[in-house]
């Protein structure tokens, strides 16, 4: 008996549920229906909601981020969320950002903490797009996170722009609204490093190590694109985990062939932790090393490791005081001061956030309509020319078939002594000839 | 109507109303609400499935985030790599989870207690290393975005999504009503005599390796269908989604919920989920969460040792006046350290 009394009334609810199935509709019910009116015939539009212009009012924008704002990677994404904000109180404190519509508007910045997991990522973009009712995204950290936004971006029609990634695949034309991103490829960078090699020394002898995952994979596939053509060989590589913890036993193994150029695909302390084993073990190769560590963290090699390692770069270093009366980085350091929290981090971490927020305002103010996919359209069709951190001849130019932003390095060589690298030649300017490529090793 | 008829209606009511809330959830929540909750839903089984084997058989695993990871990448690799539908990725997740489980379980036959957490762990340590190893396949660390999604049946007229939650409210009522019958089963009966005394068990005629390996099969499909309820509310999977941390972290929600119980995995995927969402709300500094979080969790443990559940059932019972213990009650260990 008690069973079946209990059984009636779960069929009561199943059906009275059902009953309210018939009757009512949300959000979540109904779901994205209805094309996005934009008229212009773009296949990226062709299934997109029809929410244009949610985030905007007639004196606010609301953008949002996803960054580490907890856990292992705290200091990057906290130094990010700083950089971005010095940038928008600049932008706020001189009455905000005009757009096409001749109205300036105020930027509200929306920051949640995803702890560097990308379905927190995911959920956090979710949140943005349907609770905080963002107008768009920018500076979304990590390839997976990114990626795994990605669906959800189009399907939404929401412009997440200049990540912090340098993953090729953001750059893949087929997403639109994930791109482009605020960082080099890492298959652009290690092509470029290719082609300098290729141009100093033709017949070098190459041994690598490198990270086993889709970074160093990227690393590798640019390398060997770079060398394409000429006598250099890569007589032997080694791979190792990011959660190693050492790469001795592959630096041993590597300092064995006696090639004469080594190249570390590494990232941070691991990168250190190679170029102190190599320093040890009396290799004495040319060192090329992925640009994944910043000039502070080399400054903590052991005394007379990796001097001389050749590294491309792309910006200045806001940490040098030799640069502080650049314009880009004056501005910057003006504003990081005025900040909160901004006296307490290294300049240097808070430049990825204050370029990102740079750029995201200049998409704004030349898209030419004030919605989504006009912003979205001015950040495939960009060329920066405002005051910035790169270095003199990088171009930063988008177009509607090139959605990567930064294609130009510099190569660079480590002085231990003067603490400083030291540019070894002009711009390598790859813009627009930098297709789409998938990693395939 | 009779006494206990009226008895049974008034148990059954929470319930009923829950669900009703539940079913009707898409009407009135929007996609964030609505999100949350389909992850909610996958936490639950989760936990259950970890709580089947260590809160009712006290074989502690510090491995389900492999067994989840298993039926995720299974489920990915399967709609994205081949075509199939989830529908019928579904069996192949569950399977392919189970059996790993099964052979997982074999070393449980020798060891016990915190060894056999130790052996677990192994198993969690391995498997994000196992897609880095396959990245050609699986995408390694950047991960793999499955772009087909679970879509609703065209004659039901709802968005995708709340075609989505209802699956998985449907799966995870599902897996309860499982564990509830098993539980209450002599199958039940033998897993908790296993956990309580396990010489006397294999006295009374418990065959105790069957019934070990079975459980931590069982258990680990369990776990594989929530893996699959993990791919398909988020379409996504990569290595960092199942660290070592996601199986503390279950471990977690089955304490603070209320191990052994029924009850208890459904607080626990709450507390899991919900509590890291709201302290930011509060005004709580995201770098601070954790120490918060784990201040609570440290509360918990003193004052209500039998978890959420259990101070719940407490608190009923000092409410109704009732004092006779129903249906099943089990001490709450929650590692075997015997």
């Amino acid at each position: 008996m008690t069973s079946i009394s209990r059984m009636r009334l779960f069929a009561a609810a199943a059906l009275l549920s059902l009953g309210v199935t018939a009757c009512g509709g949300s959000a979540a019910l109904t779901g994205a229906s209805g094309a996005q009116s934009s008229g212009s015939g773009d296949p990226a539009l062709a299934e997109c909601p029809d929410n244009g212009t949610v985030g905007l009012t007639d004196t606010t924008i609301k953008l949002g981020v996803s960054q580490p704002l907890s856990g292992p990677l705290v200091a990057v994404g906290g130094g990010f969320v700083v950089g971005m904000n010095a940038y928008f109180n600049y932008v706020n404190g001189n009455g905000g950002v005009k757009g096409p519509d001749g109205k300036q508007r105020k930027i509200e910045l929306v920051a949640k903490d995803d702890q560097y997991v990308a379905t927190k990522t995911k959920a956090n973009v979710s949140a943005l797009i349907n609770e905080d009712k963002v107008f768009a995204l920018l500076g979304l950290f990590g390839t997976s996170g990114n990626l795994a936004a990605r669906p959800l971006l189009a399907q939404e029609c929401v412009p997440s722009l200049f990540a912090t990634s340098g993953a090729p695949e953001l750059g893949n034309p087929d997403y639109p609204w994930g791109g482009p991103a605020g960082s080099i490829s890492y298959l652009l960078e290690a092509r470029a490093s290719g082609e300098y090699l290729k141009s100093v020394n033709p017949n070098a002898k190459v041994a690598i190590l490198y990270q086993d995952d889709d970074l160093g994979r990227a690393y590798l596939q640019g390398f060997k694109k770079g060398i394409e053509g000429s006598n250099i060989s890569i007589v032997k590589t080694e791979s190792f985990e990011s959660t190693d913890p050492d790469v001795g036993n592959q630096i041993t193994s590597l300092a064995a062939t006696g090639a004469d150029t080594f190249y570390d695909i590494a990232i941070g302390l691991q990168a250190l932790q190679a170029l102190n084993h190599v320093h040890a073990s009396g290799w004495k190769p040319q060192i090329i090393q992925a640009a994944q560590v910043g000039l502070s963290l080399l400054k903590k090699l052991e005394p007379g490791a990796g001097d001389g390692l050749i590294m491309a770069g792309t910006s200045y270093d806001a940490d040098d005081p030799d640069n502080a009366d650049l314009p880009g980085i004056k501005l910057f350091l003006d504003w990081l001061k005025k900040t909160p929290g901004g006296e307490k981090i290294l300049p240097s971490t808070a430049t990825a956030g204050w370029t990102a927020a740079m750029f995201m305002t200049w998409a704004i103010e030349n898209a030419e309509t004030m919605d989504r996919a006009g912003v979205m359209r001015a950040a495939h069709n960009m060329d920066f020319t405002g005051p910035n951190f790169y270095l003199p001849g990088i171009k930063l130019v988008t177009g509607p078939d090139d959605h990567y932003l930064i294609e130009g390095v510099v190569q660079q060589k480590l002085d231990r002594k003067a603490g400083k690298l030291i540019p070894l030649g002009e711009v390598q300017d790859f813009n627009g000839a930098n297709p789409y490529e998938k990693i395939t090793g | 109507m009779n006494t206990t008829t009226q008895r049974s209606i008034i148990r059954a009511l929470p319930w009923t109303v829950g669900l009703v809330l539940l079913v009707g959830a898409p009407f009135v929540l929007g996609l964030t609400g609505i999100r949350g909750l389909m992850q909610v839903f996958v936490l639950a089984v989760a936990v259950m499935s970890l709580n089947l084997l260590t809160g009712f058989n006290g074989q502690p695993s510090i491995g389900h985030s492999a067994f989840i990871g298993l039926g995720a990448y299974a489920t990915a690799l399967a709609v994205q790599n081949y075509g199939w539908s989830y529908w019928s990725a579904l069996p192949i997740a569950v399977l392919i989870a189970g059996v790993v489980g099964a052979v997982a379980g074999v070393p449980a036959l020798r060891i016990r207690g915190m060894n056999l957490a130790l052996v677990t762990m192994a198993l969690a340590l391995v498997f994000p290393q196992v897609p880095v190893r396959l990245t050609e396949w699986t995408g390694g660390t950047a991960g793999l975005t499955v772009d087909e999604r679970l879509r609703a049946p065209a004659a039901l007229g709802v968005a995708d999504v709340a075609w989505q939650y209802w699956v998985l409210l449907g799966i995870a009522a599902l897996a309860f009503l499982l564990i509830r019958n098993v539980v209450h089963s002599s199958m039940g009966r033998a897993m908790i005599a296993i956990r309580d005394q396990h010489v006397a068990a294999h006295t009374v005629g418990i065959n105790v390796r069957a019934v070990k390996v079975t459980v931590f099969a069982g258990s680990a499909a369990i776990a594989g269908v929530a893996g699959w309820m993990f791919t398909v509310t988020n379409q996504f999977v990569s290595p960092g989604d199942f660290t070592v941390l996601v199986s503390i972290n279950l471990l977690l929600g089955m304490a603070v919920g209320g191990s052994g119980t029924l009850v208890g995995p459904l607080m626990g995927a709450l507390f899991l989920y919900y509590v890291p969402e709201v302290l930011p709300k509060l005004g709580v500094n995201p770098q601070l969460t954790p120490a918060v979080y784990g201040v609570l969790l440290i509360l918990l443990a003193f004052f209500l040792p039998g978890g959420l559940s259990g101070g719940l059932r407490s608190l009923v019972r000092r409410l109704s006046g009732i004092t006779a213990k129903k249906g099943v009650t089990t001490p709450q260990p929650t590692l075997d350290t015997t």
